[in-house]
C-alpha cells in the first residue's frame, strides 16, 4: 500500500511530460490532466479503505534513506486527515477543470502547471519528515507563481512581486527553522517527533516562530492579507482561481502538523496574540466584503474566515478536534471551489451580454437552483457535514477562550450575510437590466455533475466518510 | 407512534415531489391530503397516550462526541405536534381547494418536509438535531414564500436569528460538555454567561416571533401569496421560537433579566400590533401586525406556565390560525386587493360563504375569551384584560372595515363544487375543535361578545383609521425599515468602508510598503553615494556604524544571539 503514495505522488509528475507531448490546440493535455486526477482519486479511495481508523499518526510509512552519511532518510505517509484533505483538494480541481472554457481548455501551459502543483501538493501534504516537508512546502510556490503570473491580472503586477517577495520570505524562515532542527537533532526529524527535539529554550523560541511566520505567510493575516486578496479577486481563470484558494491550506496543514500538544511552553504563551490577530483579521475581511462589490473578493473574504477559524481551532490545546476539523475543511474546499467556477461563468455570461449581477438569476433557472445549494452549504446551513464540525468546532474555541469564540461567530454571521446578500441580488429582479434575459443558462452536463458535487456534500451530512467501505 | 408518523409524512412528502402533469396534479394532491388527513386522525386518536417510546440512532460518531438523532414519543410532544400538524393538514386541504398554486402537490410537499422538522425540533435531545431541524425549517421558509423581491429582511433577520442561536448553543455545549438538551438543567450550576444567554437566546426568539423592533421580518414579506404569507406565520419561524421556548425553559428561568426582556418586548410589540391594525392600509401587513399580538399573548401565558405546554395552548394556536382563516376568506372572496380601502365585493355580504365567515370569526372569539377569562380569572392577571381590550379594539375595527370598503357587487364565487364542499369540510372542522371547548354560561363570555358587537357598530377609532389610511406619508413611512437601515445596515457599510480605505489602503497600501520602499531607496541612495565618495553618506554611515557599536556595548555581552 506504501507504493500507492508514491503513486500519487509521480502520476501528475509523469502527466506533466504527457501533457508537454502532447499538440497544440486539441483537448489532450486536458484529458491527460483529468484522467491523472481521477486516477489520483481512485487511488485516496483505495487507501481510505485499508485504512486502520483506530492508528494514530502515519500509516503505509514509506522511507528511503537519502543521504546516509548526512543522517537524512525521507519519510512518506499518510492519515485519515491528508487522505481527506487530498480528496477534497483533487475534487476542487476536476470542479476546476469542469469549470475551464472551450479556449482554457486547450491552453498547455496552464494544465502542466496544475499538474506541477498536484504533485507538489500531494507530495506536501503525505511528508513526513521536516527535509521533505521543506522541500514540498517551497515547491509549491514555482507553479503557483506562474499560473498567477500567467492568468491572473497582469495590471497588478507590483502586487504579484510584492506576493511572491511575502511567501519566499515565509519559505526561508522555514528554511532556517529546517536547518536549526536538523542542527539539534543531528538528523532530518520525523514530524510526529519534533516535539522531542532537544534545543535551548532561547533556540526553541525562535525556531518555532519562525515556522510559525513560514506558514502564517500562506495564511492572509492581517495586515499581509492585501496582496492575497488582489491576487485571488483578480484571476479569471476557474483553475487557477482554486489553486490560488488552496495556498492558505498549505499554511494551515504546516499547523495542523506542527502545532497540537507539540509546541513548547515558550511559543504558548503568544496564543493570545494570534487568537487576537485571527480574530481582528476576520472581523476586518468579514467587514470589507460586505461592502465589496465583487462576488470573488467576497468569496474571498469567506474563505479567510472560515481558514481562520480552522485555525483557531487548530491551535487549540487538544488534538480530539482535528478529524473534525478535517470534515469540515473537505466541504469547504469544494463548496468555494464550487461558488469559484459558477461565478466566472456568471461574469463571462454577464460579460457577453452586457449586464449585471442583479436579477441575472431569475432568468437562469439551473444556475440559480445550484448556486442557492452551494451558497446554504457554504454559510454552514445543515445540508452537508460542515454544519455540525462548526457547531463542535465554535464550541471548543468557546471553551478556550469565550469572547474570541463570540467575534468568531459575529465574523461568521458576517460573511453568511456577504454570500446570501449576494445571491439575493442576483435573484432580485428590481432594478435590474433588460439584456440579462438573453443570459444563457448553465449547460445540463455541468448541472448534472454539480448536482452530483451536492449530492457528495448532502451525504456527507450522515456519514462524512461514506465513501469508505 | 411519533416516529412511525414522521416517517410516513416524509415518504409523503417524497412522493409529493414527483413532477406530474396538471390533471394528475390535481389529482395526486387530493390523494395526499387525503393520506394526510387519516394520519392526522389516527395522530389525534392517540393524543392521550401514556407512554414513552425512544426511536435513537447514532448519527454521527467522533472523538468530539456522538451524534444521535432521538424522536421521543410521550403524551407532550404529542400535543405539542398536534397543532402544527392540524394546521399543516389545513393548509395542504386549502391548497387543494382553492387551487393557489401551479403545482399544488410541490407545495404540499414542502408543507409536509417543513412539518417533519418541526416534528424533529420536538421530539430533538440533542442541540444538533436541533438546530438542524431549525435550518430546515427555515430554508423551507424561503421555498414558502417564493417572493424574491422582498425577502431580503427576512432572509437577513432570520440568518441572524440562527446563527444567534448557533452561538448559544455552542456556548451551552461548550459549557456542559454534552450536546443532550436534557443536560441545560445543569447549565446554571457549571456554565458562565447566563444572562448572556438569556439576552441571547430572548433576542432570537423576538426575531422568530417577529417581536418589536424586528417586525420587519415578516413585514417585508407583506407582498407575498396570502396563503404563503399564512403558512409561513404559523408553521415556519414563529413555530420554532415557540419549540425553542420550550425546550430551553430552564434557561430562560435561571437567568433574572429574562423576564424583564420579555416584558419590554410584550409591551412594545402589543402597542406596534395593535398599532399597524388599526392605521396599516395594506391587508397582508395587517395580518402580520394581528400575528404580533397573537404572538405577545401566547409567549405571555407561556411565561406565566412556566413554559410548559399544554393542550390549552395548542387550542389556542388553532384559534389564533382559524382567525386568520377568517381574516383569509375576507381577503378571498372579495376583489382581493393590495390594501383595506380597495377591498370591494358585497356579493359576497348577501351570501352563505358571509355569514359562514362571520360566524368563525365570532366563534374564534368566543373560544378565545373563553380561555382567556379562566385564565384571568385563575391568576388574576390583568395583564390578559388589557391584551383584550387592545385585540378587540383592533380586530373589531378590521371586520368593521372590511364591510365598509365593500361597495361595488362584483365576483364569483363557490362556483365549483369541490369548492364548495372543502368550504363546508373546513367550517365543519372549525366547529368540532371549538364548540366543544366553550362555555356558553360564562356571564363574562356574554360581556365580551356583547362588547365586540358593540365595537362593530361604534368604533371610538374609525375617524381616525379612516383617515390614516388616505395619507400615504403614513402609509408608506416604514419606521422600522428606516431603523434597520440608518442604525444598522448603513454604519456596517460605512465600518467596512473605512476599514478597507484605513488599513488597506492608508495603512497597508501606502505607510507600510511606502515605508518600506521608501527605506530601501534610502539604503541603495546612501550605497551609491557612498561608493561615490560622497562625504555626507560616509558620515552618516559612520554615525549608524558607532550606534551599532553603543548598542551592544550597552546589551553588556550578553549571549542571546548566540547559541
Amino acid at each position: 500500500m506504501a507504493v500507492l503514495i508514491l503513486v500519487m505522488i509521480m502520476l501528475p509528475l509523469l502527466g506533466c511530460f504527457f501533457s508537454l507531448a502532447a499538440q497544440n490546440n486539441k483537448n489532450n493535455a486536458f484529458n491527460v490532466t483529468m484522467f491523472t486526477l481521477v486516477t489520483n482519486i481512485l487511488v485516496i479511495l483505495r487507501l481510505f479503505s485499508q485504512l486502520d481508523g483506530n492508528v494514530d499518526g502515519l500509516q503505509f510509512v514509506l522511507s528511503y534513506e537519502w543521504w546516509k552519511s548526512a543522517n537524512i532518510s525521507l519519510c512518506l505517509g499518510v492519515d485519515a486527515f491528508s487522505l481527506l484533505i487530498l480528496l477534497g483538494i483533487y475534487i476542487s480541481l476536476i470542479i476546476g477543470m469542469v469549470g475551464l472554457s472551450a479556449g482554457a481548455k486547450k491552453n498547455k501551459s496552464l494544465l502542466i502547471l496544475t499538474l506541477y502543483f498536484t504533485c507538489s501538493i500531494t507530495a506536501f501534504l503525505t511528508a513526513g519528515d521536516m527535509i521533505s516537508f521543506f522541500a514540498f512546502f517551497s515547491a509549491m510556490l514555482l507553479p503557483l507563481f506562474m499560473l498567477v503570473g500567467v492568468d491572473g491580472n497582469a495590471k497588478k503586477s507590483m502586487t504579484l512581486y510584492r506576493f511572491f517577495i511575502y511567501n519566499f520570505i515565509g519559505i526561508l524562515f522555514l528554511f532556517g527553522a529546517t536547518l536549526m532542527v536538523y542542527k539539534f537533532y543531528h538528523g532530518n526529524v520525523l514530524l510526529a517527533n519534533i516535539a522531542f527535539v532537544d534545543m535551548p529554550e532561547k533556540v526553541g523560541t525562535l525556531v518555532w516562530s519562525a515556522i510559525c511566520l513560514a506558514f502564517v505567510s500562506r495564511i492572509p493575516v492581517w495586515p499581509f492579507h492585501y496582496w492575497i486578496s488582489s491576487i485571488s479577486a483578480g484571476i479569471k481563470n476557474p483553475l487557477a482561481s482554486i489553486i490560488t484558494n488552496l495556498l492558505p491550506l498549505t499554511g494551515l496543514y504546516g499547523f495542523i502538523r506542527f502545532w497540537p500538544l507539540s509546541v513548547p511552553d515558550s511559543i504558548k504563551i503568544y496564543l493570545p496574540y494570534i487568537e487576537m490577530f485571527c480574530v481582528l483579521t476576520m472581523i476586518f475581511i468579514a467587514l470589507i466584503g460586505l461592502v465589496h462589490k465583487e462576488f470573488l473578493y467576497k468569496l474571498f473574504s469567506y474563505s479567510t474566515v472560515y481558514y481562520l477559524l480552522f485555525l483557531l481551532a487548530v491551535i487549540l490545546p487538544t488534538d480530539l478536534l482535528k478529524m473534525n476539523i478535517a470534515y469540515s475543511l473537505f466541504i469547504f474546499l469544494i463548496v468555494t471551489s464550487s461558488l469559484v467556477i459558477l461565478d466566472l461563468q456568471l461574469e463571462s455570461e454577464c460579460h457577453e451580454v452586457n449586464c449585471g449581477y442583479r436579477g441575472i438569476l431569475a432568468y437562469m433557472p439551473r444556475f440559480s437552483i445550484t448556486m442557492s445549494f452551494f451558497v446554504l452549504v457554504a454559510i454552514g446551513l445543515p445540508i452537508s457535514s460542515l454544519f455540525w464540525n462548526n457547531f463542535i468546532l465554535v464550541s471548543a474555541i468557546m471553551l478556550e477562550n469565550f469572547f474570541v469564540g463570540l467575534w468568531v461567530m459575529v465574523a461568521i454571521l458576517l460573511v453568511a450575510l456577504v454570500l446570501l446578500q449576494e445571491l439575493y441580488v442576483m435573484r432580485d429582479l428590481q432594478n435590474h437590466t433588460e439584456n440579462a434575459r438573453s443570459a444563457e443558462d448553465i449547460s445540463r452536463a455541468k448541472m448534472g455533475f454539480l448536482m452530483a458535487i451536492v449530492v457528495v456534500l448532502f451525504l456527507s451530512f450522515f456519514n462524512p466518510l461514506w465513501f469508505v467501505f | 407512534m411519533i416516529a412511525e408518523t414522521t416517517l410516513i409524512l416524509f415518504i409523503i412528502g417524497l412522493l409529493c415531489g414527483i413532477k406530474t402533469g396538471v390533471k394528475a396534479d390535481k389529482l395526486l394532491s387530493f390523494l395526499s391530503f387525503t393520506a394526510v388527513f387519516f394520519i392526522f386522525a389516527y395522530f389525534s386518536k392517540n393524543l392521550s397516550w401514556q407512554n414513552e417510546d425512544v426511536f435513537s440512532f447514532v448519527w454521527n460518531s467522533s472523538p468530539a462526541g456522538d451524534i444521535k438523532v432521538d424522536i421521543i414519543s410521550n403524551s407532550y410532544n404529542h400535543i405539542l405536534i398536534f397543532p402544527f400538524f392540524l394546521m399543516t393538514l389545513l393548509a395542504v386541504g386549502f391548497n387543494v381547494v382553492f387551487c393557489f398554486e401551479e403545482r399544488r402537490n410541490l407545495y404540499n410537499a414542502v408543507l409536509l418536509f417543513n412539518l417533519v422538522s418541526l416534528i424533529m425540533m420536538i421530539t430533538s435531545n440533542n442541540f444538533v438535531q436541533l438546530l438542524a431541524g431549525l435550518f430546515f425549517v427555515d430554508i423551507l421558509a424561503l421555498i414558502i414564500v417564493r417572493n424574491t423581491e422582498n425577502m431580503q429582511y427576512y432572509i437577513t433577520f432570520n440568518i441572524v436569528a440562527d446563527m444567534i442561536l448557533f452561538l448559544v448553543l455552542a456556548l451551552i455545549n461548550s459549557q456542559v460538555h454534552s450536546l443532550e438538551i436534557e443536560q441545560i438543567n445543569q447549565y446554571k450550576q457549571l456554565g458562565k454567561h447566563v444572562d448572556f444567554i438569556a439576552a441571547l437566546g430572548a433576542v432570537a426568539v423576538f426575531i422568530k416571533l417577529g417581536f418589536a423592533p424586528f417586525q420587519l421580518n415578516f413585514l417585508s414579506l407583506r407582498d407575498s401569496r396570502f396563503h404563503r404569507l399564512q403558512s409561513v406565520l404559523f408553521l415556519t419561524a414563529p413555530a420554532v421560537a415557540l419549540i425553542l421556548l420550550l425546550k430551553f425553559s430552564p434557561l430562560w428561568n435561571d437567568s433574572v433579566y429574562f423576564s424583564y426582556f420579555i416584558m419590554l418586548g410584550k409591551i412594545l410589540t402589543l402597542i406596534c400590533g395593535c398599532g399597524g391594525l388599526l392605521f396599516v392600509d395594506n391587508v397582508r401587513a395587517k395580518l402580520v401586525y394581528l400575528q404580533m399580538i397573537f404572538a405577545v399573548l401566547f409567549i405571555h401565558i407561556l411565561q406565566n406556565k412556566g413554559f410548559i405546554w399544554s393542550m390549552d395552548f395548542s387550542k389556542l394556536l388553532i384559534v389564533d390560525y382559524l382567525v386568520v382563516c377568517s381574516f383569509y376568506f375576507i381577503y378571498f372572496y372579495s376583489n382581493r386587493k393590495k390594501t383595506m380601502s380597495q377591498l370591494e365585493n358585497t356579493a359576497y355580504v348577501n351570501s352563505i360563504p358571509m355569514y359562514a365567515n362571520i360566524l368563525l370569526a365570532l366563534l374564534a372569539i368566543l373560544l378565545l375569551n373563553d380561555i382567556l377569562i379562566k385564565l384571568f380569572f385563575a391568576e388574576a392577571d390583568y395583564f390578559i384584560v388589557v391584551w383584550m381590550g387592545a385585540f378587540l379594539l383592533a380586530w373589531t375595527n378590521f371586520l368593521r372595515q372590511s364591510f365598509v370598503f365593500a361597495e361595488k357587487k362584483v365576483g364569483k364565487y363557490l362556483e365549483s363544487s369541490s369548492v364548495r364542499i372543502g368550504f363546508w369540510i373546513m367550517m365543519a372542522a372549525v366547529l368540532y375543535f371549538m364548540l366543544p371547548n366553550v362555555d356558553f354560561k360564562d356571564k363574562y363570555l356574554w360581556v365580551c361578545e356583547g362588547s365586540v358587537l358593540v365595537l362593530l357598530l361604534i368604533h371610538p377609532l374609525k375617524k381616525w383609521s379612516d383617515k390614516v389610511y388616505e395619507s400615504d406619508k403614513w402609509q408608506n413611512n416604514m419606521l422600522s425599515e428606516k431603523l434597520y437601515s440608518d442604525y444598522l445596515a448603513q454604519p456596517l457599510l460605512y465600518c467596512g468602508r473605512v476599514l478597507w480605505l484605513l488599513v488597506d489602503w492608508v495603512l497597508v497600501e501606502k505607510f507600510i510598503v511606502g515605508a518600506v520602499t521608501g527605506c530601501l531607496q534610502v539604503f541603495i541612495r546612501l550605497f551609491r553615494n557612498f561608493h561615490n565618495n560622497k562625504v555626507m553618506a560616509s558620515v552618516v554611515t559612520l554615525i549608524v556604524l558607532l550606534l551599532l557599536l553603543y548598542c551592544s556595548f550597552i546589551s553588556g555581552g550578553k549571549t542571546i544571539w548566540r547559541f
